[in-house]
């Protein structure tokens, strides 16, 4: 380094600092460092909201997504069509806000009151944490850590990670890392409405190639690709109970253990194109 | 204001970017531009604060609820930093592809800190590790990230290179 140009020892003391900080409990780092980056994300947060809603009107969901079949496609196009027609966008929108808020209400499977509450996505977490969604809702709005967040009344997004601040909390999608192993079962694409006790139950977690992965008994060879996957893990609210995860896009046997068959399950909703979830949130008394 | 300007861009517009799964990195553009201009004591500030502002941006989740780390990213952009002021005298500074290169340098050496902190974490404590399979897999994600950022720091480079004068670097200083 040379002479005069050195950074001092203030900036060693600093850096010295900043490494014992980095590997320092959890526990200890939490209460401090979550405050902080929602203070320095308060005066980015509108600007950061604009430009997500710029980014989905630059790359919009494209046709020929594998999540959704021909048909919706084929419908949705349609919609959207006679929506640009008829110059009444805004009333469209709230319709549909509407139609959701009334699907996910029916689909209140967990038998806890809940309310369904629209947050837009205002962001994502940068670098190595993109999988996490920044949603404009809040404590103040009833959400709290573990609310399921859906889309199109009952297709599981995620989950919310961590105490939400008032206005704002973070979203952990299923296909993240942090949803760790997830309990579910698995039914006939043919029988939709079929329920657990006639579906194949399974442990899957997030594979590292954006799909979720998980093996069953080998006898179990009702599974096919195209069936409907849903959730029935006690570690997550009763609100999520029953939502889609996805549907099984391979089955194979598993390489470790050929007695047993191994699933992969492509989730229901690409996180990074959402523009808002519907979160359950448990209802005000 | 830049690092708020490259911290709301990458939150919200760059994964409209997205290639081959990785999301190039406005901050690690930046941080390599100042690396390569800023006065010496003024670049390792420059590259801890940016990467500090990376970590406040980047929750994780530990022992199941959202964690921020402060550290992971600020040494990786200080050693990518260092790494850039090391050689920084043998390149032409201003070209676009000195640019590009330090990038890619500064963003591999971030995330080759980014992983050995996380793996050190995980080990220490219960929680695991923060990311889908092998270490080795998401220190290749990591150089993906490096890799598409690189090309993005071409136009970024030039459009800071417009307002060169404005930064206070010795060599506008010099200029004017």
């Amino acid at each position: 380094m040379r002479a005069g140009q050195a950074p001092g020892r203030a900036f060693l003391v600093v850096v010295l600092a900043t490494a014992a900080v980095a590997i320092a409990p959890a526990r200890w780092l939490r209460p401090w460092t979550t405050d902080l980056s929602g203070l320095i994300w308060v005066p980015l947060r509108p600007p950061a909201h604009l430009l997500t809603a710029l980014r989905h009107w630059l790359r919009p969901v494209g046709e020929d997504s594998s999540t959704r079949d021909m048909q919706l496609l084929v419908e949705d196009r349609d919609r959207f069509r006679a929506l640009w027609h008829s110059e009444q966008l805004r009333a469209e929108e709230l319709q549909q806000r509407l139609a959701q808020i009334d699907r996910t209400n029916r689909m209140n499977r967990g038998g806890v009151p809940v309310e369904p509450l629209i947050a837009s996505v205002t962001g994502r977490g940068t670098g190595t944490s993109e999988r996490f969604l920044s949603l404009a809702a809040g404590s103040r709005d009833g959400v709290r850590e573990g609310d399921p967040a859906v889309i199109g009344g009952d297709v599981l997004v995620g989950r919310v990670l961590g105490a939400p601040t008032d206005v704002s909390c973070w979203l952990a999608p299923i296909v993240d890392s942090s949803a760790g192993r997830l309990d579910v079962y698995i039914t006939s694409a043919d029988r939709p409405e079929a329920g657990p006790s006639e579906g194949v139950k399974a442990q899957i977690r997030p594979g590292s190639r954006g799909l979720l992965v998980g093996e069953v008994d080998g006898s179990a060879t009702r599974i096919s690709e195209g069936d409907i996957v849903r959730l029935w893990d006690a570690t997550w609210k009763p609100a999520a109970q029953g939502m889609r995860v996805g549907v099984v896009r391979r089955v194979g046997r598993s390489d470790r253990s050929p007695l047993r068959t191994q699933v992969e399950v492509e989730c229901g909703v690409d996180p990074s194109r959402l523009r808002q979830v519907t979160l359950k949130v448990e209802a005000s008394q | 204001m830049a690092a708020a300007v490259a911290l709301t861009l990458d939150a919200s517009l760059m994964p409209a970017f997205k290639f081959a799964g990785a999301t190039p990195s406005l901050v690690g553009c930046l941080a390599a531009y100042v690396a390569l201009h800023a006065e010496r004591k003024r670049a390792w500030w420059g590259c801890w604060w940016l990467g500090l502002l990376q970590d406040f941006s980047s929750p994780m989740s530990v022992e199941g609820t959202i964690t921020f780390v402060p550290g992971p990213f600020a040494l990786g952009f200080l050693l990518g930093g260092a790494l850039i002021l090391a050689v920084r005298a043998e390149v032409m500074r201003r070209s676009m592809v000195a640019a590009a290169v330090a990038t890619l340098g500064l963003l591999s050496m971030a995330g080759l800190v980014w992983t050995m902190v996380w793996t050190l974490r995980g080990w220490s404590t219960d929680a695991g590790w923060p990311w889908a399979g092998s270490g080795l897999g998401q220190l290749w994600q990591m150089f993906l990230v490096a890799a598409i950022s690189a090309p993005v720091a071409l136009p970024i480079s030039w459009l800071l290179g417009r307002t060169f004068d404005h930064w206070g670097f010795p060599a506008s200083r010099r200029r004017r």
